[in-house]
Formats: structure tokens, C-alpha cells, sequence
């Protein structure tokens, strides 16, 4: 490993930080601004001048200068552990994650394979600080996040296989690539209407993956008071909740790289071609990729602030009973009809 | 199974109509409930329970409010008006005889608990919508609202104390006058008694009692001294004015 290696690693985690704190920043503040707007409320108005877009980053300040509590009762070692697991996960999944056609931490050839195995690393990370807390409301919240998080992954795993057996390949850009051309190409549109199913799966299955309402009951405000990080205090909690803002831009990404064109514009003449300009052609890119992801994450907030909260049965229900056998019949029949169409 | 797929449908549509009711909400956004404090105040009801305001020109000054207090926050004092003075009626139909020249509230300790609102003969004290009741300092907590300018305040005092001053000294020359009378009355009996023969020891305790009479005639004048300028003369109004000012300021 040379110097420059190293140096366009950092320079990498760098970007990557970079983004997710500036998505969490955005995603925060419009949480506050839809949440309010929904209630007929306006949320916060005064800091920054314009509708208070400062709000959230001096929320970051105060919480940088917070003192970092630990529990006596803890189990330190673990207890300051999980933050950086949760994290660090996070900021990994982003690796693969096609920001546009150079835009990409690395385009590893199993991509989407790696990245919903390392953030099933998040799991650990929450139970690790549900049982370090020492305390049984974030024990409670650290149980029911795994036990959710590793349900769902089963629906969320069938439904990315059907884009992935479509399109033939693990890597995000060929996954992407394959869906050129305008928006009728897009992973959604394909075998209709399978991958439309199996979209709409990954979306709902994603929300319990990141703990966001209906699904949130990990952190159950009225059952748990704030689940597994009720004991975290200071920068350590802003680690935890700059992970999960930046988890649901994650799956949000996920859903976007594989069914609605990726870096891709509705329209191929919105985009710059490759030959004419590469760093525009990049730049574009992210845009539409961004902007697709931003309308998920709307529609990831809207959904939160629409429905209550269901119960742990309910919750294993929706898991088990529907979207699984959903998924696996959607897998089914996509498979079939490939195998029909190539022979 | 049809009730499996009947749940599935339920479980959608009603999704999508909480979306709708909540995009509504979101996007056709009229008008918030949040009243933007600071910028924009909630127009009040005119007499809601907020803060005391007592309009100085219909004001009996009765001290009813003040001896209500139960804090003991209202210090306010009075002069009585001169007797060919007009000052108006009060809201119940009688003149208003005194000038109210003194109305302080301490709101900081005031307990808001409306006892001298609801002892108000004349109304004149009442509750009020509020007004910014946050200050910087503990001074501008004490409200006046006696509306009689400082000059005029003085004016009424030297006034008070002249006429007080002219009463003390009619009172004086009339008591003279009872006295120099009685003295006379006790010297014609004294004459009468020394004239036909009686005890000698009779006449030192009718001495002695005419004297007592004399000291007890002169006490309510000595209470209204010139001294204390201030205090009405009414009958119930001095004694009850609030302690003086030095321990407010």
C-alpha cells in the first residue's frame, strides 16, 4: 500500500463523512419541518434567519459540548464500543453506494452482498449498547431492534435478489448501468409487476431495518423512553443518530441503485454523456442520485408521520406471514419468467 | 385465505388514506396553530386574569385592596379633597372625594390571587390582558399608577398639611376655649363650694378629673400632628396606609 493509496482512502472516509453529516443535517431538519407541517405546527422558525435551517447544526454544537456520561452500572469497555460500530458500519455500507458513474467508494464486484452484510454489523453495534447500558429499557430496545433487524433482513434480502437476477451481476454499477436510457428502463418498470412488489417489500422492510416508524419499536418513546441509547449522552448519542439519519439515506440509496436508475436522469436528455465531460457528467449524476434518495427519505418521513407505531406481534406478523411469503413468491416467478425469456 | 388478502388490502388502503389525509396536511398548508410568540402576541380577552391595572380616576381610595392583600403589596395613600373640589363621580354614583396620589404594586411578589379585585367597591381595580410582565430589573416590577404628576402630589401635601396645620390650631383654640370655659365653670363651683361649708378633701380629686378631661380631649388632635404630611384626615384612612417607603426603595 503506498502513500497515495492511503491518502485516497482518507480522503474517501473523508467524503463519505462528509455527506452523511450533511445528509443528516438536511435530513434532520426537514424531519422537524414535515413533522411540523403535518401537525400544522411550523417548527422551527428562528435559528439561522430562513425557517430555521441552523437549527440542527446548532443542535450538533450543544451536543459536541455535552459531557459524555457513562453509567457506573455499565459495561464501559462495550458501552463505548458500540457508537463507533454503529458508525463505523455505517459509514462502510456507503463504500459501494454508486453516488454516480466515478462516484463510488470502490465498485466491488459483489457489492450489494457486501453491503447488506456489513450492515447487518449494525445489529451488534445496537445490541452491544442495549446490554452495556446496563439498564432494561435500552436491554428492551436493543432485543427488539435485533430481533426486528434480523427478520427483515429476510424480506429485504429476497426482494434486492429480483433486480439482481434480472440484471445478472452483484456490482452497483453494472446494476445500475443496466437501467439506462430513461425512466421506462428503470428496475421498478421490469417484469411488471414483480420488481414493482418487490420494491415496495424492500421500501417497508427497510423501515424496520433503520427503526423508523411504523417499525420504530426499538426506540418506543412511550414504551421505552428512548431504547437502546437511552443511557448515551453528549457525542455519543449524535454518533447514533447521524447513524440512523444516515442508514435511511442508506436503504434509501439501496432502493434507488437498484430500482429507480441510480445516477440515472428520468430522462436521458437530462443527462451530460460521459465523452463530453466526465466531472459534469459525475456531477449530474449525483445530482439526480441525491435528489432521488432525498424524495425517499421524504416519503421514509411522511410515512413516519402518518402511522402509529404497531406492537411486537403485529411487527413479526407483517414480517413473517406477508412479506416473506410475498418475497419468495415475487422470487419465484421472476425467476421462472428469466428463465422462460433467455432459453 | 381470503381474509389474508382482504387484511393485506385493509392494510394498504388505509395506508394510503392516512398519506393523503397527512399530504393534505403537509402541502396544502393554510394557516399553523404555532403563534410565533415573541413576534406575534395572542390577542387576549380584555379583562382576562393576567395583571392588575387600577384606573386611577375611579379610584375611591377605600384601601380595601390594600388591607385584602394578603402579601401585602399594594401601597397606596390618599388626600382627601377640598370641600368645594370637584373630582367627578365614581362608577357607583358618588363623588369621588380623595386624590389618589400614591398606587404602587410590587408585582414580584404579587401572588395573583384577585382578593383586592373582588373587594373593589368602584371596579376601578381589575384584571387587565397581559402585558410583557418579564423585566430586567426588580425595580420596574413596582407599578404606579397613580396618574396625579409629581408636582401636584407636592402641591396636595402642603396643602393637606396646612389644612391640617389650621385644623390642629381651630381644634386647639376651641379646646382653649372648652377649657378656659370649664376653668371658669370650675371656678364659679369652687367660688360656690368655698362659699357654703364643705370637706376640704373633696377639692382635689374634682381637680384632678378636670385635668384627666382635659388630656383625653387632646389626644385625637395630637394623633393627626402636622408632622406626618401625608395621611388624610379621614376617619379610617390614616392609620391604614402601608408601611412608609424606606423599605421598598
Amino acid at each position: 500500500m503506498t502513500w497515495l493509496d492511503l491518502l485516497i482512502a482518507v480522503a474517501c472516509v473523508a467524503g463519505v463523512l462528509g455527506f452523511i453529516s450533511v445528509v443528516a443535517l438536511v435530513a434532520i431538519w426537514t424531519e422537524r419541518k414535515i413533522s411540523a407541517h403535518i401537525h400544522d405546527r411550523l417548527g422551527p422558525m428562528e435559528t439561522g434567519g430562513f425557517h430555521g435551517w441552523a437549527q440542527t447544526i446548532a443542535d450538533m454544537v450543544k451536543l459536541l459540548q455535552k459531557e459524555d456520561i457513562i453509567p457506573d452500572a455499565a459495561d464501559k469497555p462495550l458501552f463505548k464500543l458500540a457508537p463507533y460500530i454503529v458508525l463505523s458500519a455505517t459509514i462502510a455500507s456507503f463504500v459501494v453506494l454508486p453516488f454516480g458513474a466515478h462516484l463510488i467508494g470502490t465498485d466491488l464486484n459483489i457489492g450489494i452482498y457486501y453491503l447488506v452484510a456489513i450492515s447487518s454489523l449494525e445489529v451488534a453495534g445496537i445490541l452491544m449498547a442495549g446490554w452495556a447500558s446496563n439498564n432494561k429499557w435500552a436491554l428492551f430496545g436493543g432485543m427488539r431492534s435485533a430481533s426486528q433487524m434480523i427478520s427483515f433482513e429476510i424480506p429485504i434480502g429476497l426482494s434486492l435478489l429480483i433486480p439482481i437476477m434480472i440484471v445478472g451481476s452483484l456490482s452497483m454499477q453494472d446494476l445500475v448501468g443496466a437501467q439506462a436510457g430513461g425512466f421506462w428502463n428503470w428496475g421498478v418498470f421490469s417484469h411488471l409487476p414483480f420488481a414493482m412488489i418487490a420494491f415496495i417489500v424492500y421500501f417497508w422492510a427497510s423501515l424496520a431495518e433503520v427503526n423508523r416508524t411504523p417499525f420504530d419499536l426499538p426506540e418506543g418513546e412511550s414504551e421505552l423512553v428512548a431504547g437502546f441509547h437511552v443511557e448515551y449522552s453528549g457525542m455519543r448519542f449524535a454518533m447514533f443518530f447521524l447513524a440512523e439519519f444516515a442508514n435511511m439515506f442508506l436503504v434509501a440509496g439501496v432502493a434507488v441503485a437498484l430500482f429507480l436508475g441510480g445516477w440515472h436522469a428520468p430522462f436521458s436528455f437530462l443527462e451530460i454523456s460521459a465523452e463530453s465531460n466526465v466531472i459534469l457528467h459525475n456531477l449530474v449524476g449525483f445530482f439526480w442520485f441525491a435528489s432521488k434518495g432525498m424524495v425517499l427519505l421524504f416519503i421514509q418521513q411522511w410515512l413516519r408521520w402518518t402511522l402509529p407505531r404497531l406492537r411486537v406481534d403485529q411487527l413479526m406478523h407483517v414480517c413473517w406471514k406477508i412479506f416473506l411469503p410475498f418475497s419468495f413468491v415475487n422470487v419465484l416467478i421472476v425467476s421462472l419468467w428469466i428463465v422462460l425469456t433467455q432459453s | 385465505m381470503a381474509g389474508y388478502f382482504k387484511d393485506i388490502w385493509l392494510g394498504v388502503s388505509t395506508v394510503l388514506i392516512g398519506m393523503h389525509i397527512t399530504f393534505k396536511h403537509w402541502f396544502k398548508f393554510k394557516k399553523a396553530v404555532t403563534i410565533q410568540y415573541p413576534h406575534e402576541i395572542l390577542e387576549m380577552n380584555e379583562r382576562t386574569r393576567a395583571h392588575l391595572f387600577n384606573v386611577a380616576d375611579e379610584c375611591a381610595v377605600c384601601l380595601q385592596c390594600a388591607r385584602a392583600c394578603p402579601v401585602d403589596i399594594i401601597d397606596m395613600q390618599g388626600i382627601r379633597a377640598d370641600k368645594d373640589e370637584d373630582l367627578g363621580l365614581l362608577p357607583t354614583g358618588k363623588p369621588k372625594r380623595m386624590h389618589l396620589i400614591k398606587f404602587d404594586i410590587d408585582f414580584s411578589k404579587c401572588v395573583y390571587c384577585g382578593l383586592c379585585v373582588e373587594v373593589c367597591d368602584t371596579k376601578s381595580l381589575h384584571w387587565r390582558a397581559p402585558v410583557e410582565p418579564c423585566t430586567f430589573t426588580r425595580e420596574e416590577m413596582y407599578k404606579s399608577f397613580a396618574t396625579i404628576p409629581p408636582d401636584e402630589v407636592e402641591r396636595l401635601i402642603a396643602f393637606d398639611a396646612e389644612r391640617k396645620v389650621k385644623k390642629a390650631e381651630e381644634m386647639a383654640a376651641k379646646k382653649a376655649a372648652a377649657a378656659a370655659a370649664k376653668a371658669a365653670k370650675a371656678a364659679k363651683a369652687k367660688a360656690e363650694a368655698e362659699a357654703k361649708p364643705a370637706e376640704a378633701g373633696a377639692d382635689a380629686p374634682k381637680a384632678a378629673k378636670s385635668d384627666v378631661g382635659e388630656e383625653k380631649k387632646e389626644t385625637p388632635a395630637a394623633s393627626d400632628t402636622p408632622e406626618k404630611p401625608g395621611t388624610p384626615d379621614s376617619p379610617d384612612a390614616p392609620e391604614n396606609t402601608p408601611k412608609p417607603e424606606p423599605d421598598k426603595s
